[in-house]
């Protein structure tokens, strides 16, 4: 038994066989042999190699006297597939440390991709893609028939790996999948949303979980402290098991309460959308009963390789509108920057990526990447109800900006005789302080808004929530917090537009009296936490609710108030397990 | 009779010892009984028979590389090696 700690990300316990993700899209199913197996193991790698040679080999051949570019990579190729020194790198691992030829040839090359990834010389480092290539060329030889890839999933396991990439995350077929531990990660990796969307637990940053695990091992993943625990005793095998059974018991629970009204004690309804990325959260976020998608991030097809595009674009949009069906979609433009990280070469790296060229900046900055996004969101308002929404706006100036771009890509789908959806709902995020202070001036230019509380939390207090030093300085309750939540839903409501919430703010037990208090009636929250806000906006009263928030108004002090928020929540709101 | 020769030469090469330069040096290389080592910059040596390692040096253009070869055919290597880095890898 092993015991290893990291990040939870995602609540719940699994216990299940584990299956390893090596690398992207080839699962590799054994990774060890017998010390008896290794001349038979090296003597198929070495069979493996002239194989992939021989298919390069035709390929170059089938283009004839071509020298062009796409001949000269495959030549590259073939040499490097040859090349003596990583062919005796991957003997000795298999004769000495007993790796099947798959494991061995996996490890050395993520080696080396790594030290490519790293390269200054930008011509060098570009050929990592090859080296992917020819990874990717010699597991499917190796493997063969036995090429086994995510969608082929038999059975429930736990899926380990170093780090889930989006493409393999919308690849996973997530019935068969109970949980995850990863290398690598946080709080907003693909690992994590898509843990959270399923319901399932995760947990990230163990470092070298991914060679720790054999495929087949049994493991514990418990997502509620961040544990890892390889091949269990049967005393800690008993004792998860029965924690596993009473997460399930308080789930079902919640799960029975999907079809119940969203409304308060009071009978006051309060709208619960769902804030989701990947098309797998939606179907979870429908399942739970939500009213629609308040907030659908595009960012990662933005990273799918080869890069997207306007069709991939188009292509998700569809599917996500499908699911959804009749109720609303609010399509986030690209968000890129700050935390999600943008690749930048070294001469364009900001000091302060959070006050930089993020977001609609770098939209603007990129305006073909932002128009091939407007014109994929336009054209997928024939599917469904779109609606469109700006990040990072901070001005009346920006607002017309973005709206200009869209109305220009409007202008060439008519003369191109395309059809969409003329009366597209436009919206910003409030965001930007200086955003939610003229929230009164940039009302009359769209029709709704959408609270981001965690970047107006940030920006407001000037504080980085992920720099330990200063952490303890976020509060979402900050008496200036509270007063631009207050403003922007009073413009919002003055000028008649929907004002919503998005931001984690709207999840959090504390924190939903006091909005619901404050007027709001929309929140956007990630799918599986709508059972949990269902619970408690139906043990409010709104009449109980509007005293809180009225009290919290008075007080000076963050701390005070969260002191109070916390005693209400003791006396009025229900326990929902969690 | 076995020999050791060392030779450094600058890369005049647009783009360094870039992936299809180092697969024409390794093919003229592997030609040779000897063993021939490449460094960068008087760094760490590699062996310039693999085409990944001599990736890995990241040479680019205007770096000094160091050529040191060992064997029979050590001075017949180092011609070739040699023209064949300062005539650009003929370029390709």
């Amino acid at each position: 038994m092993e015991t290893r700690k990291g990040i939870p990300v995602s609540p719940g316990i699994a216990i299940r066989e584990a299956m390893i993700l090596d690398t992207e899209e080839i699962h590799i199913p054994q990774r060890f042999i017998e010390s008896e197996r290794v001349e038979a193991e090296a003597a198929r790698y070495e069979e493996g190699v002239r194989a992939a040679e021989q298919s390069l080999q035709r390929e170059i051949e089938r283009m004839g006297g071509d020298r062009g570019i796409n001949a000269q990579i495959l030549e590259i190729h073939k040499t490097l597939l040859g090349d003596p020194v990583l062919k005796n790198e991957i003997l000795s691992l298999i004769r000495q440390k007993q790796y099947t030829a798959e494991h061995a040839v996996a490890r050395t090359m993520s080696r080396y991709i790594k030290k490519f990834e790293v390269m200054d010389s930008p011509i060098i480092a570009e050929r990592v893609h090859d080296l992917y290539d020819i990874e990717k060329l010699l597991l499917s030889t190796l493997l063969g028939s036995r090429l086994d890839t995510m969608q082929e999933l038999d059975r429930e396991v736990v899926v380990i790996a170093h780090n889930l990439t989006p493409a393999q995350a919308a690849k996973l077929d997530s019935k068969w999948v109970r949980g995850f531990a990863m290398d690598v990660g946080g709080k907003t990796s693909h690992t994590a949303i898509m843990a959270r969307a399923l319901g399932i637990p995760a947990v990230v940053a163990l470092e070298e979980i991914s060679t720790a695990v054999i495929a087949g091992d049994t493991v514990i993943i418990d997502g509620f402290r961040g544990l890892v625990i390889v091949d269990p005793d049967d005393a800690t095998l008993r004792d998860y098991r029965a924690r596993e059974a009473n997460v399930h018991k308080v789930a079902r629970r919640l799960r029975k309460e999907t079809t119940l009204p969203s409304e308060t004690i009071d009978g006051h309804r309060v709208e619960l959308q769902a804030n989701v990325e990947l098309p797998q959260e939606v179907h979870a976020a429908m399942a739970l009963g939500a009213a629609g998608i308040g907030l659908l991030r595009t960012e990662f097809i933005h990273f799918q390789k080869p890069r997207g595009g306007e069709a991939w674009h188009l292509q998700h949009y569809q599917r996500v509108l499908k699911e959804v069906g009749d109720r609303p979609v609010t399509i986030r433009t690209l968000d890129l920057g700050g935390d999600k990280g943008l690749e930048r070469a070294e001469d364009q790296r900001e000091e302060n990526p959070f006050l930089g060229c993020r977001s609609i900046r770098y939209c603007f900055a990129n305006p073909e990447l932002f128009r091939e996004q407007l014109r994929a969101i336009l054209r997928a308002s024939m599917f469904g109800r779109v609606k469109i929404m700006f990040p990072m706006v901070g001005s009346v100036g920006d607002v017309e900006r973005a709206v200009g771009f869209f109305e220009q890509v409007k202008e060439e789908l008519r003369q191109n005789g395309e059809q969409f959806d003329t009366e597209i709902p436009v919206g910003v995020m409030v965001e930007v302080p200086s955003l939610a202070i003229t929230a009164d001036q940039v009302a009359r230019h769209v029709q709704f808004f959408s609270i981001g509380t965690n970047d107006l939390v940030q920006y407001t207090l000037a504080v980085d929530r992920g720099n330990e030093h200063v952490a303890a300085l976020y509060d979402p309750v900050h008496p200036a917090v509270l007063r631009l939540l207050a403003a922007s839903l009073a413009a919002g409501d003055r000028a008649g537009i929907e004002v919503s919430i998005c931001g984690e703010m709207a999840s959090e037990r504390l924190y939903i009296p006091l909005l619901i208090g404050l007027g709001y009636r929309r929140l956007s929250v990630s799918p599986p936490m709508i059972p949990e806000v269902r619970r408690i906006v139906r043990s409010i009263q709104v009449y109980d609710a509007v005293r809180l928030a009225a009290q919290c108004s008075g007080l000076a002090d963050g701390m005070e108030i969260a002191a109070l928020l916390r005693s209400w929540a003791r006396d009025y709101l229900p326990d929902t397990g969690w | 009779m076995s020999k050791e020769l060392a030779r450094t030469i600058p890369i005049t090469h647009k783009y360094g010892l870039h992936a299809r330069a180092s697969t024409v040096f390794v093919q003229r290389a592997q030609d040779f009984a000897s063993q021939v080592y490449m460094s960068r910059d008087a760094g760490e040596e590699v062996d310039a028979k693999s085409v990944l390692q001599l990736l890995t040096l990241g040479v680019q253009q205007g770096d000094q590389v160091t050529l040191r070869i060992i064997g029979d055919d050590a001075e017949q290597a180092m011609d070739v090696l040699s023209d064949l880095i300062k005539r650009d890898f003929f370029g390709v």
